[in-house]
């Protein structure tokens, strides 16, 4: 277990080897906080210390992930509840600070050929890197052989730009841009090849606005190489590894065995003559025009309804079977009767959409996602909203997704997005739980390196179960956690309570179930819940947390009718909060036998006392009747005297 | 003397009295009248209290009539020993301190009785006394460690 060293010096030693100075703080290194760190046995090694916020949900696969382009994570460890990923030092200065101008054969032998390997083994560990971006590549001093970043350190794609995105994400928000497939790899690294063979990023200095404007426009092959001087022999290879459709672009094994000036063919996209004007803007292509669509959703809509689309893309594009599909989408219009919940106007666009693009991502409820980022969304809403809403979109967007799958299901949509549906709404099933308690808690569920969202150990990083109670222990004062809010609102906050009941449940616990939980005060159900945690995660003591808890417990202690009862309970609370078990701690209290035994003595007693009550009641009758008895004993023993009197005076007279 | 006999006959006749109960005091009266004059005069303190005292029962009596006949051994004896002639039994009963013994014998068996009545009154007394403290005590235990919550009765 790690721990912490003198704290002034602000120094972490973790795995009681890795002494991580937190006064270094070193450039962010594959889009983490990032701090020097040292071996501290005779190596002497210094590495690079990694600090996670939300990495990739299939992180501990990453872990294992080694590949010579890649530099490799070296260990993992918790210190303070806080994941730390320490790794080795990139050979050189990153891509982002010179790009250099290289070679056809410089870029197959030190960028093509190596990535394309990486590609194809993350391709059969059914991976994806994600993270092909120049600020993430690292290049050896005179070398000319690229390097990556550690992969699954962030949420995937998180910190690709709008320019290294293919089209089918990069209209996302780059929370909602997911794990996506082994073709918007292919993308990014086509992206990073033109980058390297012009010397500079193609279309440099236009918002991200702008560039997908200019990619729908005229295709991001056209946007990306037009008045560059792309060198000859790469032109064919660019033109297929950049093509928006994902099918055009080469898979990895096309690009293991490259060679020089080896040509690739792409099926062209022919543009319309005629273009469509929707929002004031000609589109020329169905890709386009599903972008736009959910820019101007309104006017699409009426072009929708006035079958414009189905004709354009008939008589323009010769697309009858597409044309037709959307024809049927827009018949939907009419109110079919179904599921009030679902805004039939929104379902038809997202239908009509996924028919224009099927590459494309989920239009939905005004914003462009992948179903399975949704619980990332979630988490960039709650931690950095982009606007107000933001959360409560998200929010909304999920809690319906996870509960009216089949809506979305039988809506035709492309095969990605249902299969991603399907899990979502899989995961919300297993989870049980229902509104915003089942939101809460699905970026946990989806991902365990996830830290705990509250907004008070945020910067805690806590994304282990014991970590967050050691951390609760800390800070469980009265100037952290005022008497009122304790009362009101319990030890814990949603979010905490939501981490902490994921955990449990991957352990195979349920602490309370909902119904328990109603009868409860927060503070109490949140206690037992910590209790549960203690005693599953084998925590160390939590006596501060318990201490606190003691006012509280011993109110509580108020059930127990017996005093001797409640005062014995109340030393053994008092012990067992010093010791900090919690488990001991909450059962001095919470126990129904006890309760229920302590409730039969004191009926008991209450019977007890009425009876001696009646009997003292009864005393004067009781007084006649032993005057009568009083009276008749007083006369046997006068008899009895007079019968030896009697006797004496008989021996008297005859045998004296 | 017959009236005194008379008289003791006569409130002798009440319910108990059977027909051989009179045909004994005949023979004796016939065969031992001085003996029978001795047991009658000695008994006379009975009588007085069978008159004098309504809550004279049985029981009393039967006390009274032991220690009367503690007293009365002496004389019969005498008059047993004289084969019941007159002048002996006349003697006997005429003597003053047999009659005062007689007397004083009546009055201690009432005595004996009513003190040993009011000891066992005072004793009785004394252990309910005893009893009520007790249960008190046992009442105030019971209050104490089972109703005291009352005050502080759980909010929830």
């Amino acid at each position: 277990m790690a721990d912490t060293q003198a704290d002034n010096s602000q120094e972490l030693l973790i795995a009681e080897r890795y002494l991580i100075s937190l006064d270094h703080k070193q450039p962010d290194f594959g889009g983490c906080a990032t701090y020097g760190a040292q071996d501290m046995t005779a190596s002497g090694a210094s590495y690079l210390a990694l600090a996670p916020f939300a990495p990739s949900a299939r992180l501990s696969e990453f872990m294992f992930f080694r590949h010579e382009s890649v530099i490799p994570i070296q260990t993992h460890e918790y210190c303070q509840g806080a994941l730390w990923l320490l790794c080795p030092h990139p050979p050189g200065p990153s891509l982002a600070e010179s790009l250099g101008l290289w070679t056809e054969s410089q870029l197959i032998d030190g960028v093509i050929r190596p990535f394309a390997g990486l590609l194809q083994k993350l391709e059969a560990a059914n991976l994806t890197c994600r993270s092909i971006r120049p600020d993430n590549m690292f290049v050896g001093q005179g070398l000319h052989k690229v390097v990556l970043g550690p992969l699954g350190v962030t949420a995937p794609a998180e910190k690709q730009s709008v320019l290294f995105e293919p089209l089918s994400s990069a209209v996302c928000r780059p929370s909602a841009r997911g794990e996506g497939t082994t073709d918007c790899d292919i993308f990014s690294l086509g992206v990073i090849i033109l980058a390297l063979a012009i010397g500079k990023l193609p279309l440099e200095g236009l918002s991200d606005a702008d560039i997908l404007k200019r990619r729908f426009e005229i295709g991001t092959p056209a946007a990306y190489m037009q008045d560059q001087k792309v060198p000859v022999g790469l032109r064919s290879l660019l033109t297929a590894m950049l093509a928006d459709d994902p099918h055009n672009r080469p898979s990895p094994r096309d690009l293991v065995t490259i060679a020089p000036s080896k040509v690739f063919t792409v099926r062209p996209v022919i543009p319309a003559r005629i273009p469509l004007m929707i929002g004031g803007n000609a589109v020329h292509t169905p890709q386009a025009l599903a972008w736009y669509a959910g820019r101007h959703p309104a006017e699409f809509s009426s072009l929708l309804q006035r079958k414009v689309v189905s004709n354009w893309l008939h008589g323009e594009l010769e697309l009858s079977v597409m044309a037709s599909l959307i024809e049927q989408a827009s018949a939907s219009f009419l109110p079919a009767g179904g599921s009030k919940a679902v805004d039939p106007a929104t379902m038809v666009i997202t239908h009509a959409i996924s028919v224009l693009d099927p590459a494309a991502p989920m239009f939905w409820g005004g914003i462009w996602f992948w179903p399975e980022t949704l619980p990332q969304m979630m988490v960039q809403a709650t931690v950095r909203p982009d606007n107000p809403d933001d959360e409560r979109t998200v929010r909304n967007i999920l809690s319906f997704m996870a509960g009216n799958s089949d809506a979305f299901l039988s809506a035709h949509l492309p095969q990605r997005q249902r299969q991603q549906i399907s899990a979502l709404s899989g995961a919300a099933r297993r989870m049980a739980l229902k509104g915003a308690e089942l939101v809460r808690r699905f970026p946990y569920e989806e991902n365990s390196f996830l830290s705990c969202l509250s907004k008070k150990c945020l910067d805690a990083r806590i994304s282990v179960p014991e970590g967050l109670l050691q951390w609760l222990n800390r800070h469980v004062g009265i100037e952290d956690l005022p008497d009122d809010m304790l009362a009101r609102s319990g030890f814990l906050d949603e979010q905490m309570r939501s981490f902490l009941e994921m955990h449990c449940a991957r352990q195979g616990i349920i602490p309370l179930s909902q119904s328990q939980k109603a009868g409860l005060p927060g503070w109490l159900a949140d206690l037992s819940l910590l209790a549960a945690v203690q005693r599953k995660f084998d925590s160390a003591p939590l006596s501060f947390l318990a201490q606190r808890a003691l006012p509280l417990l011993e109110a509580e202690l108020c059930q127990w009718r017996s005093k001797s009862s409640r005062a014995r309970r109340r030393v053994r609370l008092g012990k067992a909060a010093e010791n900090g078990n919690l488990g001991v701690f909450l059962a001095t209290v919470n126990d129904p036998t006890g309760l229920r035994l302590d409730q039969r003595q004191a009926q008991e007693a209450e019977a007890e006392i009425s009876n001696l009550m009646r009997v003292l009641d009864e005393a004067p009758e009781r007084k006649a009747a032993n005057d009568r008895e009083a009276r008749n004993s007083g006369e046997f023993f006068s008899l009895l005297t007079g019968i030896a009197v009697a006797m004496a005076s008989i021996w008297l007279e005859f045998c004296q | 003397m017959a009236s005194v006999r008379q008289a003791e006959a006569g409130t002798l006749r009440a319910p108990g009295f059977r027909w051989w109960h009179g045909i004994i005091f005949g023979l004796m009266l016939s065969y031992v009248p001085g003996s029978l004059l001795v047991a009658g005069v000695l008994l006379l303190p009975m009588v007085a209290l069978r008159l004098f005292d309504p809550n004279a029962d049985g029981q009393r009596l039967m006390i009274v009539l032991f220690y009367v006949g503690a007293v009365m051994v002496h004389p019969l004896h005498e008059a047993w020993a004289a084969n019941g002639d007159w002048e002996t039994c006349i003697a006997q009963i005429t003597q003053p301190v047999t009659l005062a013994l007689d007397w004083l014998a009546a009055g201690a068996a009432w005595l004996v009785a009513e003190a040993s009545a009011i000891g066992g009154r005072l004793w009785n007394a004394e252990v309910a006394r005893r009893e009520r403290k007790s249960i008190e005590k046992r009442i105030a235990y019971l209050q104490d460690e089972w109703m005291s919550s009352d005050e502080g009765a759980p909010a929830s």
